[in-house]
């Protein structure tokens, strides 16, 4: 357990987030990673709250269980930022990105942190999904920034694993798009 | 050998697996959770990967019922399912079993109704531990895959002839990435070999197979069925001999971790000795001497070898991820009759945990640990059965 980073997505069905874990695993993998990266399973329907987890280490992960105080909050759908409790989650000094068109300061009021020493950032990731997409899949952008952030996996993997993984799925013009997006949110991130 | 890990759930491991064995034959119905295996053959059959016939069934009851078909007409013929999928296939289950054919079958554990639950425990399977198959468990993406084709050469062994099940944890194993490292195809392709299995219908010498067995050979051919588990073990440990030379990954049908010193351990199956594994680690740092032992293997029971293993230990606990109401829990209940007859007998204690996908914890297993210790110096809780992280 020792040295395993934790991440904790929190979205709501239809954002991505699970596909957004899934290749954040494979671009760590590139990176000589170990990984795991799976959602916590309720009742499945667009819309609800879900949680989806990420561990990272250099050595195997063996654990299998919810994380429940995870090094690195991710908060995909700014509508569930009143509800999670981080004074009680997130590991001490750990840090929250979360998408937002306000600034951490603006959002911080908003937020149950109590005492908890949390580093916040904030990027605008449905904004950015909309200009280059044109609807709210903040998935990608919500990754340029993680990259940014964390400095632990390149963006140019999460670029090649983005195009391995959906090419199939949904063509060259979304996978262009989704790439101008994660550049986009590698520098706008506020903190 | 290729060195590139690869990020996969265990149901896309399996899926993986099957695409290299390449099955003659394929009949299987999709159930939560194992419906990422049969999407994902569905794309390998779709896509001309593999030669396999889909036969895309109705049910449970027919899938079970096609992969008898067409193993009996000796195709290598595999399916997959999962909790009341199994429950549906139940009857030919133990059919595919007595007539003695070597099916490969995935199973992703999950509890079986009601209330209905679609998550992991282990109650599928054990209800069908009597029902004449092989069942080996994986503790993760990495032994779902390696286990399928090690099951493969098992089932077909000609000593054996005998139908596997792969078991793997529902959405804890099933759906989670992992790091898993794939074989070469011309490695599998190798390692599998060409199936010896000739099948039991041939138009040359027509026959009738499974017909009326009555009080006259029934009971024959039962006891021809106990006495081919018996050659099931030494089947396996040179067959996860042969894999570790040829892969360098070892495998063994009871794995110890952590043993040497212990005076105490741990006893489970599958997905939560990775846990244990950890916490063991956290635990040997404040000087408590843990170990864990993880049975690969649950039919046939390897009752000699985990009396040998066990009986080192002044205490062990057993996690069982199932109940059996009104008696022991499985895995726990066949340590015991393990160890009637010995000699030298550690304090036993039974744990049930994770049922329906409760999440159990490193706090529970650090309790469990605890729990250990009171049991190896007090020797009081001795014999009982207790619930993990209930209400």
């Amino acid at each position: 357990m020792k040295n395993i980073f934790e991440i904790t997505w929190y979205g709501r069905g239809g954002l991505g987030a699970k596909t957004g874990a899934i290749l954040l695993a494979d671009a760590a993998i590139t990176a000589n990673k170990f990984v795991q990266a799976f959602p916590e399973y309720g009742p499945e329907r667009q819309g609800a709250p879900i949680k989806v987890y990420n561990r990272i280490s250099d050595d195997p992960v063996r654990v299998h269980t919810a994380i429940t105080n995870p090094d690195f909050i991710i908060v995909i759908d700014p509508s569930l930022i009143e509800s999670i409790d981080f004074e009680e989650e997130l590991k001490d000094g750990g840090k929250i990105l979360i998408n937002t068109d306000k600034t951490p300061e603006e959002i911080k009021t908003k937020m149950k942190l109590g005492s908890k020493d949390a580093n916040i950032y904030t990027i605008d990731a449905t904004g950015i999904s909309i200009k280059f997409l044109g609807k709210n899949i903040p998935n990608i952008p919500i990754l340029g920034a993680f990259s940014d952030i964390t400095k632990m996996i390149e963006i140019g993997e999460i670029k090649k694993h983005l195009h391995e993984k959906l090419i199939t799925k949904y063509g060259q013009d979304i996978i262009d798009k989704n790439i101008q997006a994660l550049e986009a949110a590698y520098s706008e991130v506020k903190q | 050998m290729t060195t590139k890990y690869e990020a996969l759930t265990g149901a896309e491991a399996a899926a993986l697996a099957m695409k290299q064995i390449n099955p003659d034959v394929v009949a299987v119905y999709p159930i939560t959770p194992q419906t990422p295996i049969v999407m994902k053959f569905s794309e390998y059959v779709a896509n001309g990967e593999v030669d396999t016939e889909m036969v895309r069934v109705e049910s449970e009851h027919s899938a079970m019922s096609a992969t008898v078909g067409a193993a009996g007409a000796g195709a290598r013929a595999m399916t997959a399912t999962a909790a009341n999928g199994l429950a549906l296939m139940w009857e030919i289950v133990y059919i595919a079993a007595s007539t003695r054919l070597p099916i490969v079958m995935g199973l992703v554990n999950r509890a079986l109704s009601g209330p209905i639950n679609i998550h992991c425990d282990h109650s599928d399977s054990m209800g069908a531990r009597d029902s004449g198959w092989i069942q080996i468990y994986s503790e993760n993406a990495q032994e779902v895959y390696d286990n399928y084709f090690m099951a493969l050469r098992i089932a077909e062994h000609k000593d054996v002839l005998l139908p596997v099940m792969v078991c793997q944890d529902g959405f804890i194993t099933s759906h989670s990435v992992e790091n898993v490292l794939p074989l070469e195809d011309a490695q599998v392709k190798k390692f599998i070999g060409k199936k010896n299995f000739k099948g039991l219908l041939t138009s040359e010498k027509p026959y009738t197979i499974g017909p009326l067995d009555l009080q006259d050979y029934y009971m024959e051919h039962k006891m021809q069925q106990h006495d081919a588990m018996k050659h099931v073990i030494p089947v396996i440990e040179k067959i996860q001999k042969e894999y570790a030379e040829t892969f360098d990954r070892k495998y063994e049908i009871i794995e110890e971790y952590r043993t040497d010193d212990a005076d105490m351990v741990i006893v489970g199956m599958s997905s939560v000795m990775g846990t244990v594994k950890d916490v063991i680690d956290m635990m040997r740092e404040e000087g408590i001497k843990v170990g864990a032992v993880k049975p690969r293997l649950f039919r046939p029971f390897p009752a000699e070898k985990i009396k040998n293993v066990l009986s080192k230990f002044k205490a062990i606990i057993i996690l069982d991820r199932s109940d059996s109401f009104g008696s022991f829990p499985p895995l726990y209940g066949e340590i015991l009759a393990s160890f009637f007859a010995a000699e030298k007998k550690p304090y036993i204690k039974s744990f049930i945990h994770g049922l329906g996908g409760r999440d159990t914890n490193v706090e529970m297993i650090k309790e469990v640990i605890s729990e250990l210790q009171k049991l190896r110096d007090t020797g009081e809780s001795n014999f009982t059965i207790d619930y993990l992280g209930v209400r």
